[in-house]
C-alpha cells in the first residue's frame, strides 16, 4: 500500500512543478556553441571569394559519401589557390552530420552550421548546391581548432529550474 | 419529499409553476418534460466526456511533467471536438474476416448500456424543476448494476466479430474480469442498501445525509466498490484486456472512426457514470460537507446541490484518471485473484458486519470490528513471515570480491 | 493495509487448467510483430500460446541490420574515423560508451598513448552515458508493465544530459567525439559546472524514480520472480552485464579488468540473489548511483593539459589485431580490429554485442509464462536492437 500511495504522492509533487516541455516551434531551442546543423562553406571577406580549393578530401572522408565537387583552375589570382570549387554539392538527405568533413578540410573552408530546420516536401531539394551552402554558411564563425572563447556561451541551461 | 409512492414513471413534486402540457403523458406515459430531461441528459453526458478527456490528457500531461493538448483552442481545450471530427471524418474500415452483422452491433451495445444507467443517478435534491433524477426507481441499486452488466456482451461482440486474434484474445480478458468484478460490486452495495434500508439512490442519498456519509460508515464497501467499477471500466491498473503495449487496443483494434469512437465514449461515460455512482452512494450526494444537514445549513445544498454533486463527482473522476499514470497494470491472473481473493472476502466482511449492526445493535458491531481486526493482524503477521526478505536490499560487493575473467575460464 | 496479505498470492501463477484436467487445446501462434509498442525496436517475437501460457518462443531479429561492420572497412580516407560514426548508431543509447571501446582498439593497435585530462573526460562522459542508457530503461520498463510516467520523468533527465553532449560534442545523440588518441576538442570551459549541476538533479531524479515505481506493490508483483536465469545457465549462454549480476555473480568488467582509469575509482557493484526481473531493475538503479559516485571523484581530480596524444594526422595503424572489452551500459561490449597496415581504413571491425548474446535467455526467461509476462521479460533484458542487428 506504501509504495501505492508513494508513486501518488510523487505524482502529485510532479503536478504542481512546472513541466519541462519546451514550446517548438514557438520557442526555439537553445543551441550550444558547438551544435552542428548542415555543412556549409566559408567566404573569405577579405578577397570576396569562397575559402574552398576543391582538394576533394572532405568528399573522400564523408562517410556517407554525400559530398560531391569538381574544381576549376584559378584564374583571379587574389590568394595563391591552384583551383577553386565550381560545383559543390551535399546531399543533406544522406548526410549524418558527423562533422568529420570540417575535421579533415586542410583549409579551414567549410564549417558546421547551426542550420536544422531543413524539412522538405521534396527529398530532390535536400541536394544544396555551392550558393546554397554559402548562404547558410553566412554568419558562421570557424570553430575547429580555435580556443573557446571566455565568458558564457550560448544556450547554456538556466540553473534556476534546478531544484 | 422522498419518493415513497414512486411505482408510477412519472416526475415527483412537480413544480406549480410548470404548465400542464409539458407534464402531461403522452408516448407510453412519456411526458414532454421528460423527452425534453432526456435530450438534455444524453447531451450533457457527450459534453462532459469531452470535457473529461481534455481533464485526463491535461492530468495526464501535468503528471508527466508535460503539458498536455495546447494548441486547440485555449489551453487545448476544444482538442476534443477536433479529435471527435478526426474520428467521425475517418474512413469506416471494416476487415474482411468480421461478421457482417455483429461487427456493426457492437458499439452500441456497450453504449446505451451505460447511458441507460444515468437514468436512475440523483443528481440533486428538489429545486426548480423537481427531483433532479430522471427516474427515482424504487429498484435502483439493482437497475444500476443489471443494466451495465450488457457492456460484458458487447465487449465479447466485439472481440469475436473482428476476426482477430489479439480481439479473441482481449475479449476473453474482458469478460472474465467484468464477470469476477460484478459480485464484488454487489456485496458492497448490499451494505448501503442495509445502511439506507432502501435500493432507491435517492433515499440513500437522503438517509446518508441523516446518518454521516457512507465513506465513514462503510469503509471497506466504498474501497471495494470503487475497485471494482475501475475494474468494470477496464481502467488502469485494471486495464489488461485493452493493454496497449501488448496487445494494442485488445477487442477494439479492428474499429476505427466513429465505431472506435463508441467504444471510447462509453469508456468516459462510465467513468462519469461510476463516478456519480460513488457519489451518490458513498459521498452523501449534494450535501455540502458531512454533518450539514444536522446543523441546519440543508439550505445550501438544496439551492446548490446539483453543484456540489458535480464537485464531487468531479474529484473522483480526476482519481480515477490519476491513477491510470501512477499505475502499472494488473496481469490477467492477478487481475482476477484480486477480485476473488481480496475484494469479494472484503466485501463479505462489510457486509456481515454491517447486518450485524443493523440487526443486532452497536455493542456486537463493536465486537464484530474486533474481531475482524483481529483477524487482519494474524494474517498480516503470516504474511510478513512468508515473505522474502530483502525486497529492495541488494549485495553490494567490495573491490576485492570480484572475479577477474582468468578465474571464470573466459579467453581473455 | 489489508492489500497487504493478497500480494504473495500474486507472486503464484495459477497451473494451467488444462494440464490439471486434461483437455484438448488449440495452440495460438501469436506474431508480436517488427512494429509493435513493447518491443525496443524492431524485434519479432512468435510466440505459441496455450491460452494465456507461452509454450514456444522464436525470435526473429535482423530488421535493423545497417552493415555496421561492413561499412567500418569502407576505405579511401579517414576509415578510422569513418567506422566511428556507424558505430554510434549501433548501440544508439550508450554511443559514448562504444565510442571508448573503439578508440581503445585503434589506441592499441596504433600504440598511441592518452593524456589524462582526455582519460579522465572519456570516464565522465562514459559515466554519463550510462546513467543516460539506464534512464531510458527505466522509462521503457516501466512502460512495459504498464505505468507510462516513468517514461517521461525518464526522459525529463536525459534531456539535460543530451544538452551536455550538444555542447561538448555537437550532436545530441551521436557525438562522436572521442578520437584514437583522446578527444576530438577540449571541452567547454563550463564544463565542470554543468556536469556537476546534472548529477545533483539525477540524485533527485534516481530518488523520484523510486518512489514512483520501485516499492509499488504492483511493479513487484509484476517483476518478481519472473524470467529467473540461473548463474551456470547464463555463463553457458555468455551473458554479462545486470542480467549476469542479478544471478549473483559480481562481474563488471570495469573491475575484472580495468581499462582506462578505472581503477583509480572507488565505486561498488551491484549484485542480486535471484536473477529475475526486479533485482535486474534494482542493480540498474544502483548502477546509476555509483555512476554518480564515479563521476564526482572524477571530476574532483580532473587535471589539466592536453586532451589529443600522439596520433599522426593520416592514422594507418600498422598490422595487427586488437580486441578491446569494456563495460557498455547492456554488458560486455567488445571491438575486434584488424588492420592490414596499408589502407586507410580497418581490414575487419567486429562488435561483439552484448544484447545480442543475452537475448538468447529469452527463450529460458519467457517459457511457461503469461504473454503479458514475456513483454516485461523482454524489457528486462534491455536490448537495444541497433546493437543486436549491427
Amino acid at each position: 500500500m506504501r509504495g501505492v500511495l508513494g508513486g501518488f504522492l510523487q505524482t502529485l509533487k510532479s503536478f504542481l512543478t512546472k513541466p519541462v516541455t519546451r514550446l517548438y516551434p514557438y520557442e526555439k531551442p537553445p543551441l550550444e556553441a558547438r551544435f552542428m546543423g548542415a555543412p556549409s562553406l566559408l567566404w573569405d571577406d577579405a578577397v570576396d571569394e569562397v575559402v574552398c580549393v576543391a582538394c576533394n578530401i572532405c568528399a573522400r572522408s564523408c562517410p556517407d559519401d554525400c559530398i560531391t565537387l569538381t574544381g576549376d583552375k584559378y584564374t583571379a589570382g587574389k590568394t595563391n589557390k591552384k583551383n577553386i570549387i565550381k560545383d559543390y554539392f551535399i546531399d543533406l538527405g544522406r548526410c549524418s552530420y558527423c562533422g568529420i568533413c570540417v575535421e579533415v578540410c586542410p583549409f579551414d573552408a567549410n564549417e558546421m552550421s547551426p542550420h536544422f530546420e531543413l524539412s522538405t516536401y521534396d527529398r530532390m531539394t535536400l541536394i544544396y548546391d555551392k550558393d546554397q551552402l554559402i548562404e547558410i554558411g553566412r554568419g558562421v564563425t570557424r570553430r575547429t581548432g580555435k580556443p573557446e572563447p571566455v565568458g558564457p556561451l550560448p544556450g547554456i541551461l538556466d540553473p534556476s529550474t534546478y531544484r | 419529499m422522498t419518493n415513497n409512492a414512486a411505482s408510477e414513471l412519472t416526475l415527483q413534486a412537480v413544480p406549480s409553476w410548470m404548465p400542464a402540457f409539458l407534464v402531461a403523458p403522452m408516448i407510453g406515459g412519456l411526458s414532454l418534460a421528460d423527452l425534453i430531461a432526456l435530450v438534455v441528459l444524453l447531451l450533457f453526458v457527450l459534453n462532459f466526456v469531452m470535457i473529461e478527456i481534455w481533464m485526463e490528457r491535461k492530468v495526464a500531461g501535468h503528471v508527466q511533467l508535460r503539458r498536455g493538448p495546447l494548441h486547440v483552442g485555449p489551453h487545448g481545450s476544444l482538442q476534443s471536438p477536433a479529435d471527435v471530427l478526426k474520428l467521425l471524418t475517418k474512413e469506416d474500415l471494416t476487415p474482411v474476416a468480421a461478421d457482417p452483422i455483429v461487427f456493426p452491433m457492437a458499439p452500441y451495445l456497450v453504449f446505451v448500456p451505460v447511458f441507460l444507467t444515468f437514468l436512475v443517478i440523483p443528481w440533486g435534491p428538489l429545486v426548480l424543476f423537481g427531483n433532479f433524477v430522471i427516474r427515482p426507481f424504487d429498484l435502483g441499486l439493482v437497475y444500476m448494476v443489471a443494466i451495465p452488466a450488457m457492456q460484458g456482451i458487447g465487449l465479447v461482440m466485439a472481440g469475436w466479430s473482428s476476426g482477430n486474434k489479439y480481439s479473441l484474445l482481449g475479449s476473453a480478458r474482458v469478460v472474465a474480469q467484468l464477470i469476477s468484478y460484478e459480485l464484488p460490486m454487489v456485496i458492497a452495495l448490499l451494505g448501503v442498501a442495509m445502511m439506507a434500508e432502501s435500493l432507491n439512490l435517492t433515499t440513500i442519498v437522503e438517509s446518508q445525509m441523516k446518518q454521516g456519509w457512507n465513506v465513514f460508515l462503510q469503509p471497506i464497501g466504498f474501497l471495494v466498490f470503487f475497485l471494482a467499477t475501475m475494474s468494470e471500466m477496464s481502467r488502469a491498473p485494471f486495464d489488461i484486456a485493452v493493454a496497449e503495449s501488448e496487445i494494442v487496443g485488445g477487442p477494439f483494434v479492428e474499429y476505427s472512426g466513429m465505431r472506435w469512437g463508441m467504444f471510447y465514449l462509453a469508456e468516459f461515460a462510465a467513468v462519469c457514470l461510476n463516478s456519480a455512482l460513488s457519489t451518490a452512494l458513498f459521498l452523501g450526494g449534494w450535501e455540502l460537507f458531512p454533518g450539514s444537514h444536522a446543523l441546519g445549513l440543508g439550505w445550501i445544498s438544496d439551492q446548490f446541490g446539483l453543484l456540489f454533486f458535480m464537485g464531487k463527482m468531479i474529484v473522483l473522476v480526476v482519481i480515477i484518471q490519476w491513477a491510470r499514470f501512477v499505475l502499472p497494470r494488473l496481469r490477467i491472473d492477478q487481475l482476477m485473484d484480486f477480485a476473488w481473493k481480496f475484494l469479494l472476502p472484503a466485501g463479505f466482511v462489510n457486509f456481515i458486519l454491517t447486518a450485524i449492526l443493523q440487526v443486532f445493535g452497536f455493542v456486537p458491531f463493536a465486537i464484530g470490528i474486533g474481531l475482524t481486526l483481529a483477524l487482519a493482524a494474524v494474517l498480516l503477521a503470516t504474511y510478513q513471515a512468508r515473505r522474502s526478505p530483502s525486497t529492495v536490499a541488494l549485495i553490494r560487493t567490495s573491490p576485492e570480491a570480484v572475479p577477474t575473467s582468468q578465474g571464470l575460464g573466459l579467453p581473455v | 493495509m489489508a492489500i497487504a496479505p493478497s500480494i504473495d498470492m500474486l507472486l503464484e501463477p495459477a497451473p494451467s487448467v488444462a494440464e490439471e484436467r486434461n483437455l484438448e487445446t488449440v495452440e495460438m501462434t501469436i506474431n508480436m510483430g517488427p512494429q509493435h509498442p513493447s518491443t525496443h525496436g524492431v524485434f519479432r517475437m512468435v510466440l505459441t500460446l496455450e491460452g494465456e501460457r507461452v509454450k514456444n518462443v522464436q525470435s526473429h531479429i535482423g530488421y535493423l541490420h545497417r552493415g555496421a561492420e561492413k561499412l567500418g572497412e569502407s576505405g579511401d580516407l579517414e576509415g578510422y574515423r569513418k567506422a566511428m560514426i556507424t558505430l554510434d548508431r549501433t548501440d544508439y543509447l550508450s554511443s559514448l560508451l562504444n565510442e571508448h571501446a573503439y578508440v581503445m582498439a585503434v589506441e592499441k593497435l596504433a600504440g598511441i598513448s592518452v593524456p589524462e585530462r582526455a582519460e579522465y573526460i572519456r570516464v565522465i562522459l562514459g559515466e554519463i552515458t550510462r546513467i543516460n542508457s539506464h534512464c531510458m530503461f527505466y522509462g521503457a520498463f516501466g512502460a512495459d508493465s504498464g505505468a507510462t510516467t516513468p517514461f517521461m520523468y525518464a526522459f525529463a533527465l536525459r534531456e539535460e544530459i543530451q544538452q551536455l553532449f550538444e555542447a561538448v560534442g555537437g550532436a545530441r545523440m551521436f557525438p562522436n567525439y572521442y578520437r584514437a588518441g583522446g578527444l576530438r576538442e577540449d571541452v567547454p570551459h563550463d564544463f565542470v559546472r554543468r556536469v556537476q549541476t546534472i548529477i545533483d538533479r539525477a540524485l533527485y531524479a534516481f530518488d523520484d524514480f523510486d518512489n514512483l515505481i520501485t516499492t509499488n506493490e504492483i511493479f513487484l508483483s509484476r517483476t518478481r520472480g519472473l524470467g529467473i536465469i540461473d548463474q551456470t545457465r547464463a555463463l553457458d549462454l555468455g551473458v554479462s552485464g545486470p542480467l549476469l549480476r542479478a544471478t549473483g555473480l559480481p562481474y563488471d568488467v570495469r573491475r575484472s579488468e580495468p581499462y582506462s582509469i578505472y581503477d583509480r575509482f572507488a565505486f561498488d557493484v551491484p549484485v542480486g540473489t535471484t536473477g529475475d526481473c526486479y533485482e535486474r531493475y534494482l542493480i540498474r538503479q544502483e548502477e546509476m548511483r555509483q555512476s554518480v559516485r564515479i563521476i564526482d571523484q572524477a571530476l574532483k581530480d580532473l587535471p589539466g593539459g592536453p586532451t589529443m596524444g600522439n596520433a599522426p594526422k593520416a592514422l594507418r595503424p600498422p598490422k595487427g589485431e586488437a580486441y578491446v572489452r569494456i563495460e557498455n551500459s547492456r554488458g560486455d561490449f567488445g571491438v575486434y580490429l584488424v588492420s592490414d597496415g596499408k589502407s586507410s581504413a580497418p581490414y575487419r571491425v567486429k562488435y561483439r554485442s552484448p544484447c545480442f548474446v543475452n537475448l538468447q535467455s529469452l527463450n529460458d526467461m519467457v517459457i511457461g509464462t503469461y504473454i503479458a509476462d514475456a513483454v516485461v521479460a523482454l524489457g528486462s533484458i534491455d536490448i537495444v536492437l541497433g546493437e543486436v542487428d549491427r
